[in-house]
């Protein structure tokens, strides 16, 4: 440790860091050895305030030269850790193939599209998909679920459900062993739904709240692998006369949920609603853009589109670091997000066997 | 200022400190300002040796001149250019990525500032034996994009090369300080050999974290900014690395034009700054096969012209050039 930082680059109060300069306190090395007793004789601070400060710096300090972290990480290490984490899979397969090997864990993806195009259920299908066994190519994890505009509806979830594990039941059946039969068992209604943890919020401080407590809440869920907000606009949407706080605390938010995605190894996936944007030249009117504003848009890793052509649903992956830009259709059936399946394709390879309903948004 | 410690120079020992601390001179600027002979008879030192002590303090704290032939020849040992991996952009910055120097690249969501992070990247790699530091603030870093774009340039083996790349995450502004720290304490350590050849230094995206702590009743973000500009220009000169850094890119109140982020104190801060211009809104998506179509314009350069824009391509191997 050489203690050359500079103690303004520390996440200290503006008017603590003043009263440090003003008393010659620079850097670490200046507040080596120094009692916190001392430290307000010499600055003014109170005794509580200089505590505070030595902590600060000590915590930030150790703990950093504690961890590997200051060598960083080789990109050589990073690229076998990628390959080697798994996607959460879709049940759409080219969907799954336009974001790689579905949506990906440690990165934070944001839904954005129109009313009633699916992104409610993107996110259901989702938060049943993750909690599939790892036998029949799933996660076996658990998810999060912060539902903003209340239109999460069990009902719904059920269906999803019951397609998931009626999905399973043909896998095992196709290739009966020992394995798969015992997991089959185990996997119920009852079980994948107690596998969601759903919160309901109402406003945008109780969002920031549970953003806050979210980090304390995985460590004593290990199993959860997927954190939904659906949707992350509603609670923006009015209320905010002071846009530029509006931007502060949706980028912290979105920082503090990339860092989560990265730390906690899991999936981030926010839904976004369309705004009207009118343009600037103004001959050819408006045309839609995700809410929340051209800053938000950088926040999100990875930004899927959702929208209709003609009668079809489209999902247009419009941001990704990895990824090329792509557009896959894909459709809504009683049992989830599905492929647009082709009549000549082979019908025996999907296990679905329902009719596809085009099926209106339920809320 | 600066505390005044003891062993500064031989004439200021403990007792000689804790005398001027009695009569309140703690600081560098204390002594400095006072006038010595009423120090002299305040604290009892004798003023021959406040006059030494003072001599030291300014010989250590000013700065040293510099002919322009010195600064010449240092720069001509030191300086690199770094191919960003596509012609067009290097002939824009007449070269490339010059070290020692601050480059920045500006643009809506999804307009490619990643991709050319990724190209220049691997480039770097590819081409010269240099070492690079990514530094991720907003979780876009993808080394399986990297590798494909190695291999997409003809590297058979791209693993080999991926070690050259070492990727920080800093998801707020005291993480990316303390992350400048480390590399800068390393570079001076000179202990581990990958910060011995290490290149270039890319911060994507600067404004993820600027943008949580700029505005409000605080005026502490400006200050950040300004302590982050510095040290990024400091680590730049010091160690004569490339910097390269994202930004994004804002509507200015009527609509119409378009800037880069983070204001007027930002702004001086890269001694380069590209703007890649906002496209149309899904034509792109068309024709994917094609690579998507992006037009990049210099704004700020010390040594080329101005307002000049070329052509790429977002393609499976990264940016290149289209005519």
């Amino acid at each position: 440790m050489d203690g050359q930082r500079e103690l303004c680059t520390f996440p200290l109060a503006p008017n603590h860091k003043m009263k440090l300069s003003a008393a010659g306190f620079l850097t670490i090395q200046d507040l080596k050895g120094i009692e916190p007793a001392q430290l307000g004789k010499d600055t003014g601070l109170s005794l509580e305030d200089s505590e505070g400060v030595l902590n600060t710096v000590n915590v930030a300090d150790k703990m950093h030269w504690k961890s590997g972290a200051r060598c960083g990480l080789s990109a050589l290490d990073l690229l076998q850790e990628e390959q080697s984490l798994p996607g959460i899979i879709t049940f759409s397969e080219k969907v799954d193939q336009m974001l790689g090997v579905g949506v990906q864990l440690c990165k934070v993806t944001e839904l954005c599209g129109e009313p009633g195009v699916g992104k409610t259920q993107f996110c259901l299908q989702l938060a049943v998909d993750i909690q599939i066994p790892t036998v029949f190519g799933g996660l076996h994890g658990e998810a999060v679920y912060i539902d903003t505009e209340g239109s999460f509806i069990t009902e719904r979830l059920a269906d999803i459900i019951a397609a998931t594990i009626r999905h399973c039941e043909h896998i095992a059946q196709m290739e009966p062993n020992e394995e798969l039969l015992e997991h089959l068992k185990s996997l119920t209604m009852q079980h994948m739904l107690t596998g969601i943890h759903y919160y309901r919020c109402y406003n945008y401080v109780q969002l920031l709240a549970i953003v806050h407590l979210l980090p304390a809440f995985l460590k004593n869920h290990p199993k959860v692998k997927l954190v939904i907000i659906d949707s992350l606009a509603a609670p923006f949407h009015h209320d905010f006369e002071d846009f530029s706080l509006r931007t502060r605390i949706l980028t912290s938010m979105a920082q503090s949920l990339v860092k989560m995605a990265a730390e906690f190894k899991i999936s981030v996936v926010l839904t976004n609603k369309m705004t009207t944007k009118l343009n600037s030249s103004g001959d050819n009117g408006a045309h839609l853009v995700p809410a929340l504003g051209e800053s938000w848009g950088h926040a999100c890793t990875i930004r899927v589109n959702l929208h209709w052509e003609g009668d079809q649903r489209r999902a247009w992956l419009c941001k990704s670091p990895s990824q090329a830009e792509t557009t896959v259709p894909y459709q809504i059936t009683t049992g989830g997000i599905r492929d647009i399946i082709m009549e000549e394709r082979n019908q025996a390879q999907n296990a679905e066997d329902e009719t596809p309903v085009k099926q209106q948004k339920l809320s | 200022m600066a505390m005044l410690k003891a062993g500064l120079c031989t004439a200021l020992n403990d007792t000689v400190l804790g005398n001027l601390r009695s009569v309140g001179i703690r600081t560098t600027l204390d002594l400095i300002a006072k006038d010595l002979e009423n120090v002299s008879q305040q604290a009892s030192i004798p003023y021959k040796d406040l006059l030494a002590i003072r001599r030291v303090i300014l010989a250590q704290y000013s700065g040293f001149p510099l002919t322009g032939a010195e600064l010449y020849d240092n720069g001509v040992l030191s300086m690199a250019i770094l191919s960003t991996g596509c012609t067009s952009i290097d002939e824009l910055l007449d070269g490339g990525l010059y070290t020692a120097e601050v480059t920045e690249v500006a643009g809506s969501i999804a307009a490619g500032k990643t991709q050319m992070c990724f190209t220049s990247a691997a480039s770097v790699i590819r081409k010269t034996k240099q070492n690079v530091i990514f530094v991720d603030t907003c979780g876009s870093f993808s080394a399986e994009r990297i590798s494909s774009i190695l291999e997409e340039n003809g590297v058979s083996e791209p693993e080999q090369l991926l070690s050259q790349i070492r990727c920080f995450t800093a998801f707020d502004v005291y993480e990316l300080f303390e992350t400048l720290e480390n590399i800068r304490h390393n570079k001076q350590r000179q202990m581990d050999p990958f910060f011995e050849s290490l290149k270039l230094l890319i911060v994507d995206n600067v404004a993820s974290v600027i943008y949580p702590i700029l505005g409000g009743p605080q005026s502490d973000g400006q200050s950040l900014i300004t302590i982050l500009g510095q040290k990024l220009k400091m680590l730049a000169v010091e160690f004569s690395l490339a910097v390269l850094v994202t930004n994004n890119l804002v509507s200015s109140e009527g609509g119409g034009s378009w800037s880069a982020s983070l204001g007027r104190v930002w702004s001086h801060v890269p001694h380069t700054r590209l703007v890649i211009l906002p496209h149309g809104n899904k034509s792109t998506a068309e024709t994917p096969a094609m690579g998507i179509h992006r037009q990049i314009k210099i704004v700020k350069n010390i040594r080329a012209p101005t307002n000049r824009c070329c052509n790429f391509v977002i393609a499976s191997s990264g940016l290149s050039s289209v005519r």
